[in-house]
């Protein structure tokens, strides 16, 4: 069984004080020790920001792609070995900005990964410019008169491109956020977990304390399998009104389980029997 | 140390005493993320030392990573507060 220590790397978390990505990385963690992730049945793909220093602190098969494309290299991954978890780390800037389109297809086309989107609403690596999920209005430094654009609801876009587990979480509630994680994995099909952080050194209005004051949990009146509902849950976002909790759940079935391919063993285990190809290559040069 | 007020642990992790003041925690939850055997929230998203924790090796980080400096951290062999230096 995995324990916390198999996970520790080299190297020590350089995040701010009070970053959102340490809540975070706690919570993966005892994920990973609860249901025995490891070496052998994960891998984990970051993106390019802050969120993605969080496979130098973890111990696991891990891919760190270029700006905005963790989930071409996820899904490749999944497709390579469908027998693996898939882990997809990736910030509001790079998932939604840089690698919107990515995102939008792995969704429509229900891929198995998991996405946890660390939304912090703003670029933190580059010491905060505003991103796709800035707030209209707030101040960066690449909008120091407020930002003239209104935000991209990545909720929203999730839902209505065909992803089948929606949900969202506050960073700082470790407990609740490992459980979403592992709900997250037992899905069969694209899930993403938008992940509600801190960013204590440039978003000055996200803040811990603003995030437990303004969020609440849906409760059991609420049917995360009505596709409605969950497009109206995820435009609610104000005072005391941000909702957290599984929007949406579908059972539909992944692109990869419909990949004749895959259907008695994963890629990587069948048979190479043409390794040259250089024969093939003239048909077509 | 800072006063003790009646809800605040104080636990020896090692050689460190380690204190959390229960008024600046924010349930920021960053030191539950460097040292999960030394610390954890409470009901109410406060953060507490655990006992009989051997993690002396995280702890000072734990105690850097708090974005209000509410863990004290005391070295007992030389009597010198290390964090917040």
């Amino acid at each position: 069984m995995t324990v916390l220590g198999d996970l520790k790397t080299t190297c020590d978390p350089n995040w701010c004080p009070g970053c959102g990505n340490l809540p975070i990385w706690a919570a993966f963690k005892n994920a990973c020790v609860e249901k025995d992730w490891n070496n052998k049945n994960s891998a984990l793909v970051a993106g390019i920001g802050c969120h993605g220093h969080i496979l130098n602190f973890t111990k696991l098969t891990s891919f760190e792609g270029l700006h905005g494309r963790p989930l071409p290299v996820a899904n490749g991954i999944k497709m390579a070995n469908h027998m693996l978890n898939v882990f997809v780390f990736t910030g509001d800037g790079d998932c939604l900005g840089e690698g919107g389109n990515h995102f939008m297809h792995t969704a429509r086309r229900n891929h198995d990964v998991n996405v946890f989107l660390h939304d912090n609403a703003l670029y933190a690596l580059t010491t905060g410019q505003t991103s796709p999920a800035t707030p209209h209005g707030y101040k960066t430094k690449s909008t120091p008169q407020g930002n003239p654009d209104y935000p991209l609801n990545p909720m929203l876009v999730a839902v209505a491109a065909g992803a089948t587990f929606v949900a969202r979480a506050y960073a700082g509630d470790i407990n609740y956020l490992k459980e979403l994680m592992i709900q997250a994995a037992e899905h069969k099909g694209f899930s993403l977990i938008d992940i509600l952080q801190p960013c204590t050194t440039f978003n000055k209005i996200m803040t811990h304390e603003f995030l437990q004051q303004n969020t609440y949990h849906l409760g059991p009146e609420y049917n995360p399998a009505d596709k409605q509902a969950a497009m109206l849950k995820a435009q609610e976002f104000g005072e005391k009104q941000i909702p957290l909790g599984v929007f949406y759940k579908e059972d539909k079935p992944s692109y990869e389980s419909q990949l004749p391919q895959l259907q008695e063993m994963p890629l990587i285990a069948h048979k190479v029997v043409r390794d040259d190809v250089t024969e093939l290559f003239k048909e077509y040069i | 140390m800072s006063d003790f007020s009646e809800k605040d642990t104080i636990v020896q992790v090692g050689k460190y005493k380690v204190q959390v003041i229960r008024e600046l925690c924010i349930g920021a939850a960053s030191c539950v993320a460097f040292s999960p055997d030394t610390f954890s929230l409470d009901d109410e998203k406060k953060a507490v030392v655990n006992g009989q924790s051997a993690d002396e090796a995280n702890v000072i980080m734990a105690a850097q990573s708090c974005p209000t400096k509410a863990i004290i951290v005391e070295d007992t062999e030389t009597g010198e507060q290390v964090w917040p230096s």
